[in-house]
């Protein structure tokens, strides 16, 4: 059974790139462009996990984290942010709206697979 | 100089370098997970067994270290923290420390290592900062600095959970010898665990991107020629294919370089194994090592210790004589057990050599005889008869021991061997000695073959087999009983028709139309008939295994340049294949089945 991905980024580039990386090691990948449609899609879709961006119209990453996180805790849903840059103030801002990790560009393919690995290996098949 | 049971102390090194090895994963998942509690917990967990398998041994200084790097770990576990990267980032450099303690004490050394201070400071000053609530500014770091923070830190140092084993136990004197053995055979065995990568030097690297610098400028020639091609650009076009050629093989090799490594990594362990077998067996040997730095494909060193093993146990066990035995026919009472390795051609040697009392001929005999694998009233030669030690079940072994003597083992050895397009063969001389000589292509990903033809199938012929070829007169030709010989340089040797080997439709029968390819392959020597020579090849070796299982007299197959398919032979297990049929010597083969690849 392959784990499906959500990628929520406004950059088409990236979100093949990243698609490319991810269902070449067997994942299955659903995109979204925005957080509305991230959102819509986590309710109608059976998704395990999510990378998102940061900085994005209308709604930022931290704030569709929030919104996540009304309806799926940490444990169920892992949460990670991709950014070019992961200080330790965006970290702590990152924990407090309850992400549970940074991917920091430019990805480093095995870094990106040892995290999901993990995280995927605790949650519970819904 | 560290005072500890040395078993205990190899023990510790190899699970501390896998707790080291996992310590670091985690710190590489903080970095993208930095509050991940079960990352964390693992990080804890394997610095807490550091430290308590250091305290055990009483490796004090390390034990004092990791001691702090665990109670920062304690921290982040119990109040959640965050893994800033300034915390990972200290973290490493402990791991880096603790590295360093292993490789001293390695070195039969417990102290503190340099630059262990400046880490120390690093990790009391994450974890003052630790303590402040996250959105505060970051501590100034002179506060932490300050020499007070400091006393009171190394004043928390612990003292170990256990005495010195010591004080318990006293150790015996010869205890320090016994740690610069066991020291590099847990050494041996760590190289093992990492066999799935391959250090190489910069420099060697350097040569592969300048070399492949020159193949593409050349390539870049021949397109520019061919894109714009008039025949009176032929020869410049040849002259830079030439080069291409020359490039192309240059890389071949120094690629396969890459691959090798010195058999001194296995070579190593053979100090623990010979001290352990000599001391079960109540004998006295030492050890000579020769042409350690000798280098073979990695694949094959890591495939040869085991069979290497089995050898230098049982020169030890079986070989070697008891010390009383020794005395009374004139021998120093230490046994010389010999390992040697060697380059000579496209081969690699090795030796495992006794000077112990030699293979009994009469009673290896006797006991194929009593097997049925050596029909009465025939008289087989020597090699013959040492050839039966390598058969399934054989063994000449008049009481079983913990060592050797099942009769399992020898025909494994000769297997593992085959496996790995290698030869073993036998010298022998009773009263002196026996010495095992192990014969390994350089490398198993390549080889040279001669091109030969047999009716309409191409074959290659590893070159390191070959000796020469030629069209024989009628005059070289004759009959030794019912054996087809053709003389070579003098001698006769049995003529093998590759035709009648393989079952192929033939177009030359008569061998003075044909050509004599003499093969030898370091005991026997024969002349293979074949319809032609074609040429001489560099070819990479496909196994044919994965689709057609093993074929006897096939070594694997290649693609020529036409894009068709040709069958690598084992030369000389062809000899072999027409005894079997005849019904002599060894027992007969199933049928034997080539795999149609004229159709492919």
């Amino acid at each position: 059974m392959s784990a499906t991905v959500m990628i929520v980024d406004d950059s088409v580039t990236l979100r093949r790139l990243l698609r490319k990386e991810l269902e070449g090691s067997g994942y299955r990948v659903v995109e979204a462009p925005d957080g509305n449609t991230a959102l819509q899609q986590l309710a109608t879709e059976p998704i395990q996990l999510v990378i998102t961006d940061l900085n994005m119209d209308p709604m930022n990453g931290f704030e569709l984290v929030r919104r996540i996180r009304e309806t799926r805790p940490r444990e169920s849903l892992p949460v990670l942010f991709l950014t070019t840059e992961a200080g330790d103030d965006l970290k702590i801002k990152g924990k407090s709206v309850g992400a549970n990790g940074w991917l920091v560009k430019p990805l480093v393919p095995p870094r990106l697979h040892a995290a999901l690995t993990h995280l995927l290996s605790k949650v519970s098949p819904a | 100089m560290i005072d500890v049971d040395p078993e205990s102390l190899a023990v510790f090194l190899e699970e501390a370098d896998e707790l080291i090895a996992d310590f670091e994963q985690c710190l590489l998942l903080l970095e993208t997970l930095p509050d991940d509690r079960e990352v964390i917990n693992r990080a804890f967990r394997a610095a807490h067994t550091i430290k308590g398998g250091a305290g055990m041994l009483a490796l004090n200084p390390l034990a004092a270290f990791t001691h702090e790097l665990e109670t920062l770990l304690d921290e982040l576990r119990d109040k959640q923290l965050l893994c800033t990267q300034a915390i990972i980032e200290a973290m490493l450099a402990s791991s880096d420390i603790i590295k360093a303690h292993l490789d001293l004490i390695r070195d039969g050394r417990s102290e503190k290592t340099s630059g262990q201070d400046a880490v120390l400071g690093r990790i009391w000053k994450v974890r003052a900062e630790g303590d402040m609530p996250p959105e505060a500014p970051p501590a100034p770091s002179a506060v932490v600095l300050a020499p007070g923070l400091q006393a009171v830190c190394v004043a928390s140092t612990p003292t170990p959970v256990f005495q010195p084993m010591v004080s318990v136990t006293p150790v015996p004197a010869e205890a320090p010898a016994a740690l610069e053995a066991s020291a590099p055979a847990a050494e041996g065995h760590r190289n093992e665990a990492g066999s799935a990568s391959i250090r190489v030097s910069i420099e060697k690297v350097d040569q592969l991107v300048n070399l492949v610098g020159e193949l593409s400028i050349t390539q870049a020639m021949i397109g520019e020629l061919v894109q714009d091609y008039s025949p009176g650009k032929l020869l410049t076009l040849q002259e830079s294919v030439a080069q291409l050629e020359r490039h192309c093989r240059d890389l071949q090799q120094r690629v396969l370089n890459i691959r090798m490594v010195p058999v001194k990594g296995v070579f190593e362990r053979f100090n623990r194994v010979v001290r352990d077998v000599a001391a079960q067996a109540g004998k006295q040997v030492s050890l000579e090592i020769h042409g350690e730095e000798t280098e073979l494909d990695k694949t094959v060193v890591e495939k040869i210790a085991d069979p290497l093993t089995h050898l230098v146990r049982n020169a030890v066990d079986h070989g070697l004589e008891p010390t009383e035995a020794r005395l009374s026919a004139g021998k120093p009472a230490k046994g010389l057990l010999k390992l040697s390795a060697y380059q000579k051609g496209a081969n690699i040697f090795i030796e495992v050599q006794d000077d112990g009392r030699g293979l009994d001929r009469a009673r290896i005999l006797q006991k194929g005889r009593e097997r049925g694998l050596v029909p009465e009233g025939r008289e087989p030669t020597d090699d013959q008869v040492w050839d039966l030690i390598f058969q399934p079940g054989f063994s000449t072994a008049e009481k079983v021991t913990n060592l050797s003597g099942r009769g399992v083992g020898m025909d494994v050895v000769r297997r593992n061997i085959d496996d790995l397009q290698g030869k073993v063969s036998i010298t022998t001389a009773a009263g002196q000695g026996t010495t095992f000589r192990i014969q390994l292509p350089l490398t198993l990903a390549m080889m040279d073959g001669l091109v030969v033809r047999v009716g309409k199938q191409v074959f290659l012929l590893p070159m390191v087999a070959v000796i020469s070829s030629f069209r024989p007169t009628a005059k070289q030709l004759g009959r030794v009983d019912s054996t087809e010989v053709v003389e070579v340089r003098g001698v006769y040797v049995p003529v093998v028709r590759l035709y009648e080997v393989l079952a192929l439709k033939q177009r030359v029968t008569e061998p003075t139309n044909a050509i004599i390819v003499v093969i030898d392959d370091g005991s026997r020597t024969f002349g293979l008939m074949v319809d032609e020579l074609m040429g001489q090849l560099q070819v990479v070796v496909k196994s044919l295994e994965a689709n057609y299982g093993r074929v006897k007299g096939v070594a694997g197959a290649t693609i020529l340049g036409d894009g068709q398919v040709a069958l690598i032979l084992d030369a000389p297990s062809l000899l072999g294949l027409t005894r079997d049929r005849g019904g002599h010597f060894t027992a007969a083969p199933g049928p034997l089945v080539i795999p149609n690849l004229e159709r492919a």
